[in-house]
């Protein structure tokens, strides 16, 4: 489904998308009654303790409390582990 | 015209850090140079032998936060370049996993923003590891810590 007005798109990464069996995902941001992104991950029903999970929105490290618009790109991340 | 102080590149493909390091210092030599080559662990978190490492990344967030960081290290230091290059995908055990290569006019500058660009790599930057062995899979929950 494509990206239409009152949309945001939602992204999880690594163990989030495989334990919750998507990567990326559409949906209403009427859905979401304060937009906050902790507030979204509630409704997507991902069940992780919130020290756990970076957010990023637009590509930009955020925070769970942080407000999103429409047509944001709002992804949940596990801990980084790189290098 | 500025000169690009820096180079960060995604790997999809094995890569030879020695060769990366003699095409990048071509023109990126100053006095001093510090080299960091990561590698797979032979063994994963519990102990048990490697098969693969598999390294997942959101790509634009991982180019934007390392570039970033590299061009800030470029804002407070004139004689400074750096090469960083790090894998995703599948990698075989005791294969490169990241290059950092760092030239500066100086010792201290050179081992300080190696170092430095390295914890970056691994506590600021949307990669995650997945270990995969004989028996299964399991994600990486933590990335070690700085130890000497």
């Amino acid at each position: 489904m494509k990206n239409n007005a009152n949309q945001i798109k939602v992204l999880l990464f690594a163990e989030l998308s495989e334990k919750y069996g998507w990567d990326e995902k559409y949906l209403s941001l009427n859905l979401i009654e304060d937009k906050k992104a902790k507030s979204i991950l509630k409704h997507i029903n991902i069940n992780v303790a919130h020290q756990s999970i970076i957010v990023a929105i637009n590509k930009e490290i955020s925070s769970l409390e942080a407000t999103v618009k429409d047509n944001d790109e709002v992804a949940f991340m596990p801990i980084f582990t790189g290098g | 015209m500025d000169k690009i102080k820096y180079k960060f590149k995604i790997a999809t493909d094995p890569f030879d850090p020695y060769r990366e390091i003699e095409k990048w210092q071509i023109n990126n030599q100053m006095a001093a140079m510090s080299i960091f080559i990561g590698r797979v662990r032979e063994i994963d978190q519990f102990g048990s032998q490697l098969k693969q490492l598999e390294i997942h990344h959101y790509s634009g967030l991982t180019e934007k936060l390392i570039e970033k960081h590299l061009s800030e290290i470029t804002q407070k230091i004139e004689s400074f370049s750096a090469l960083v290059i790090h894998r995703v995908g599948f990698i075989d055990p005791l294969e490169p996993i990241v290059l950092i290569a760092v030239s500066a006019d100086q010792r201290g500058i050179a081992n300080q923003y190696c170092s430095e660009i390295l914890e970056v790599t691994k506590f600021k930057v949307p990669f995650w590891k997945k270990e995969w062995t004989y028996k299964g899979s399991s994600w990486v929950k933590n990335n070690t810590v700085l130890s000497t």
